[in-house]
Parts: C-alpha cells; sequence; structure tokens
C-alpha cells in the first residue's frame, strides 16, 4: 500500500466521519416513509385526474359548495383540480374568532386568539380551550410540546406546554419592545424564538424542560414578513430588513459559528423549509434558497401573501375573498392543483398531505378547515 | 406494529450510526450526510418487503444514498455552483483530520470518489463494490484507478507549490 492509500484510509476513518444520529432519528425516517407512501398515492390520484381537469373545474363547482347554513358556516370550497376536499370543519367559538396563530401535529392543531388557546383533537374533534396571559402570535407544535410566543402587557413571553394536556411547564420572560414582532419554530426538543427590535433581532434557542434559554444571539435588522423563521437541515434561518435591503441569514442550529447572509428578493414576506430547500413567498412570485450555498433562484410567479410547505407540496395562499390555494412541486414549480376558498383564509399549515386552513366566510365567522387529498383519509 | 415495519425499524437502529458515516465519506459533509440518509432510508422504508427480499438491503441504502449525492452534484455543477460556504460543523465533528485529503477528495467526481471510499473505508472487493454501484467490475476499477490519479496529481502540484514558494 502506498502513501497515498494509507492516507486515504487514515482520512476515511472511522473517527473522523462521526456523525452522531438525533434521538428522533427512528421516528423521523419512519415519518417520512409514510409521507412517501401517501404522496405515491397523491401523484397517482392527481394523474388520473388531469386528463378530466377541466371538465372537473366546471363541474365540480356546484357540488363542492358546502351546506353554508345548516353546518356552522363553514366557507363553500371549490377544488379546482378536483385533488383536495375538505374533509373536515371545525367552528371556533365566538371567543376565538380572531385567529392570531395556527399550528399543528399529525393529531393535534393548536389555534391562538387574544386571551385563548385552543386544542383541537383531529382524531376525536374534541376542542379544549385554554386561558393565555396575552395574546400568542406565535405556535409551534411538536408531538410532546406547544411552543407559545405571546404579548402580554408588560412584555413577551415565551410559554412551554404539555402538547397531551395542555397544561403550563415553563414560563420565560422575553425582553421586547411594544408591538415586536415574535416568531417561534420548533424541532423535537428544541425551539428557536425570533423577537424584533428596531435595528436587530434577537434569536434564542430553548430546550424543553430548561428554565433558561440554551443560547442567544442578535442578527442585524428588523424583523419583517410573516414568517420570518425557519428551519432547514441543520440550519435555522431568519428573515430581517435593513435600511438598504432584505437578507436571510443562516445560522447554525445551536446559534454557533459565524452567520451567512444573501440578499432576498424584494418584497419578500416569509419562509418556508421543504424538499431541501428553503421557499421565499414575495408578494410578486417564489423564489428558493439553496440552504448550502444560499444562492437564490426564482421559483414561480404566484402573487402569494403566506405560504407553506409539507411532504413535498407548496402551498402558496394567493387573493382574498375568495383565497386561492395553489398546490406546487416545489423544486420544478409544477402546478399539482388549486383550490378555491369563497372567504378569507388567514393561516395555513400543512401537515403531509393535508392542509389546515383558518378561513372566514361571508358571515364573518371563523372555522378551521382540513384539506385531504381526494383518495386520502 | 407489523413484522415489516418492525425489521425495519430494526434495520435502521442497528445499520444507522454506519450509513451516516458512510454518507459522510461520500459527500465529504455532515449535515448533507444527514439529508441523504434520511432520504435514502425513506425510500427504503417505502420497499421494504421487496428490498428484505434481496438479502441485501443495506447495498440498496448505499446506493441510494451514491445515487443522491450524484444527483445533487449534478445539479449543483448545471447551476454552476462553486464551493460551499464555509461555516462551523454544528458540533458534530470532534476528531481532528486530514483536511489536505478531504479537500482534494471534495474535487473528485461522487462516482470516484464513491468507490475510493467503498475501497479505503468499507474494505469492500471490486466485485462488492460493483454490485453496491450497479455497475461493472471493470467500471470500478477504471473509476478508483482515476480518482486516485487525480489525488497523485494534485498532491504532486500541491508539494511542487510548497516547494517554491
Amino acid at each position: 500500500m502506498d502513501e497515498l492509500e494509507q492516507r486515504l484510509r487514515t482520512a476515511l476513518a472511522d473517527d473522523a466521519l462521526q456523525v452522531l444520529p438525533r434521538p428522533d432519528a427512528l421516528s423521523t425516517i419512519r415519518a417520512g416513509v409514510r409521507r412517501r407512501r401517501r404522496r405515491t398515492r397523491v401523484v397517482t390520484a392527481a394523474s388520473a385526474m388531469a386528463a378530466a381537469a377541466i371538465a372537473v373545474a366546471a363541474a365540480v363547482t356546484v357540488p363542492a359548495m358546502l351546506d353554508h347554513g345548516a353546518r356552522g358556516g363553514k366557507p363553500p370550497v371549490t377544488p379546482l383540480s378536483g385533488s383536495w376536499r375538505v374533509a373536515e370543519t371545525v367552528p371556533l367559538p365566538s371567543t376565538a374568532q380572531n385567529v392570531t396563530a395556527l399550528s399543528a401535529t399529525a393529531t393535534v392543531v393548536w389555534v391562538g386568539a387574544p386571551g385563548h388557546l385552543l386544542r383541537i383533537d383531529t382524531t376525536s374533534g374534541a376542542v379544549t380551550t385554554y386561558d393565555e396571559p396575552g395574546t400568542p402570535l406565535a405556535l409551534a407544535a411538536t408531538p410532546r410540546v406547544l411552543w407559545v410566543a405571546a404579548r402580554g402587557g408588560s412584555g413577551c413571553l415565551l410559554e412551554e406546554r404539555n402538547a397531551i394536556s395542555g397544561q403550563r411547564l415553563m414560563l420565560h420572560q422575553v425582553a421586547c419592545r411594544a408591538g415586536a414582532a415574535l416568531a417561534v419554530t420548533a424541532n423535537g426538543p428544541d425551539a428557536w424564538l425570533v423577537v424584533g427590535g428596531p435595528s436587530h433581532v434577537s434569536l434564542g434557542l430553548y430546550a424543553a424542560g430548561r428554565s433558561r434559554p440554551v443560547r442567544t444571539t442578535t442578527v442585524t435588522g428588523s424583523s419583517t414578513g410573516v414568517h420570518p423563521l425557519a428551519i432547514a437541515g441543520a440550519h435555522v434561518f431568519v428573515l430581517t430588513r435593513t435600511p438598504a435591503t432584505l437578507r436571510v441569514t443562516r445560522l447554525a442550529q445551536d446559534l454557533r459559528g459565524t452567520p451567512v447572509s444573501a440578499d432576498a428578493p424584494a418584497g419578500v414576506i416569509g419562509m418556508a423549509y421543504g424538499t431541501h430547500r428553503l421557499i421565499l413567498a414575495t408578494g410578486a412570485g417564489e423564489s428558493w434558497v439553496d440552504p448550502q450555498t444560499m444562492q437564490v433562484r426564482h421559483l414561480a410567479d404566484d402573487a402569494t401573501r403566506d405560504l407553506t410547505t409539507g411532504n413535498s407540496l407548496l402551498w402558496s395562499v394567493v387573493g382574498r375573498e375568495p383565497t386561492t390555494l395553489v398546490v406546487r412541486d416545489p423544486v420544478t414549480a409544477r402546478r399539482i392543483g388549486a383550490v378555491v376558498v369563497a372567504g378569507t383564509v388567514s393561516h395555513v399549515l400543512a401537515i403531509d398531505t393535508d392542509l389546515w386552513a383558518v378561513a372566514s366566510g361571508d358571515d364573518n365567522r371563523t372555522a378551521v378547515l382540513r384539506l385531504t387529498p381526494v383518495g386520502g383519509k | 406494529m407489523d413484522a415489516g415495519q418492525e425489521s425495519f425499524d430494526a434495520f435502521v437502529r442497528a445499520r444507522l450510526p454506519a450509513l451516516l458515516r458512510f454518507a459522510h465519506a461520500v459527500c465529504g459533509d455532515p449535515h448533507t450526510a444527514a439529508d441523504l440518509v434520511q432520504d435514502a432510508l425513506e425510500r427504503t422504508g417505502v420497499r421494504w418487503e421487496r428490498i428484505q427480499g434481496t438479502g441485501d438491503p443495506e447495498a440498496y441504502v448505499r446506493r441510494a444514498i451514491v445515487n443522491g449525492r450524484t444527483s445533487r452534484w449534478r445539479k449543483l455543477r448545471r447551476e454552476s455552483l462553486v464551493d460551499d460556504v464555509p461555516e462551523g460543523r454544528a458540533g458534530m465533528m470532534q476528531q481532528p483530520r486530514d483536511e489536505e485529503m478531504w479537500r482534494l477528495l471534495a474535487t473528485l467526481p461522487p462516482r470516484q470518489r464513491a468507490v475510493l471510499v467503498l475501497r479505503y473505508y468499507e474494505d469492500m472487493s471490486e466485485e462488492q463494490i460493483a454490485r453496491t454501484l450497479g455497475c461493472a467490475p471493470g467500471t470500478v476499477k477504471s473509476q478508483a484507478s482515476k480518482g486516485l490519479a487525480k489525488l497523485r496529481a494534485a498532491l504532486a502540484d500541491q508539494r511542487e507549490a510548497s516547494w517554491t514558494s
């Protein structure tokens, strides 16, 4: 064996290649397998229906209209491609009509409203209401923990709640200015909180069960957009605005190391991560960012005001009254389908191939809708 | 939980650390390695019954990792992307390593790199590498030869540069 081969063996030794598996790796892989199986069914169903799409768009309008008056004010929904249907409608109580935040896992949907937090069990349909000390501005749900970023009378709060019982486990007081934007996202036992400021945003890493933040840092610029925070692979991304430009900044999930920034497209209002890319929505279209190289590229031309990603699907929210939910492949930008909601959709969240949406109908009653692929559960 | 799910879970639990190391060797980056392994195992899980029936599911996963890496590399090359943005490694790498050799490995096309990894890290024979990568043994031999030649030439260049500088 010559010197080169010896160096190769040494360089490729186990110690140099160590990558610690995440504690939740197996459950993440299982979830990925389930998503791919569902996705296969969706694509199959969409392909089968593609030939009839035009006819469906014309014919489905009347049958798809829901019984608006008799069933608690559900907004009428028209699936243009015929690929998604309303599988569930949960009218919200009168105390929680003004929804401020939405999050969900596979089995629970969480809705925030001033002074209230609602837990909707998607299996039984049971709705439980909890009192909140402030207004929840952002929620991040995991199967075990719900993180609530709220603004109260005396400042900002980050709450850690048990996702099963709703019981508050920890309450972090967070310094913030009046009117500060808050955003939270979570992964496993960790949560990242963004608190907006006039010249910089504060980013904190919190761990379930710990009374103090694990680490905090700041990013230059003020907070901007409806979704200024996203997790992508091993990184966390923050969207900020400086007087000169909009920036997307990448940090390691442990908030160590040097942040890397790139210019974001003009008018960017939010981010979502899916299929190994960070999707940016602007009022004039979508772009995507390679999380490794930070290069920004054009994706599609929807006039998006909100977005969400799930299981290789990109949902773009376009327009109001009616609201069109455009479904695309986030890699090819191919339009897979579209659903028209005859009302205003204020919040969306994709879970696998389903979409949870908060929508208000023409009687101003608000409901949570679950859209499921036709042929799905 | 059905038997198929149980055997898939057991496979993942047993082989995940080794697959992560393999992916790290193939792509040179622990974060991309985690993504590649996740992707490959999800694909494997969807077809687990059939893949398990082949008797060597790990070969399937390794091939999926190499193919995933090749596909990313092709895409990045088509888009004229160059080096990754320098960054810390988020505490995932603790051991010092031969940075020069890693930099040189990173310059190899993914197929050549995969052949060298399977040969010098996994100690596989040409036949085993060919089965894992789904190619002919002759291709393995030529890819290994080209990869080693490139590394030798690059090392020689670097030495010459250090003597003359």
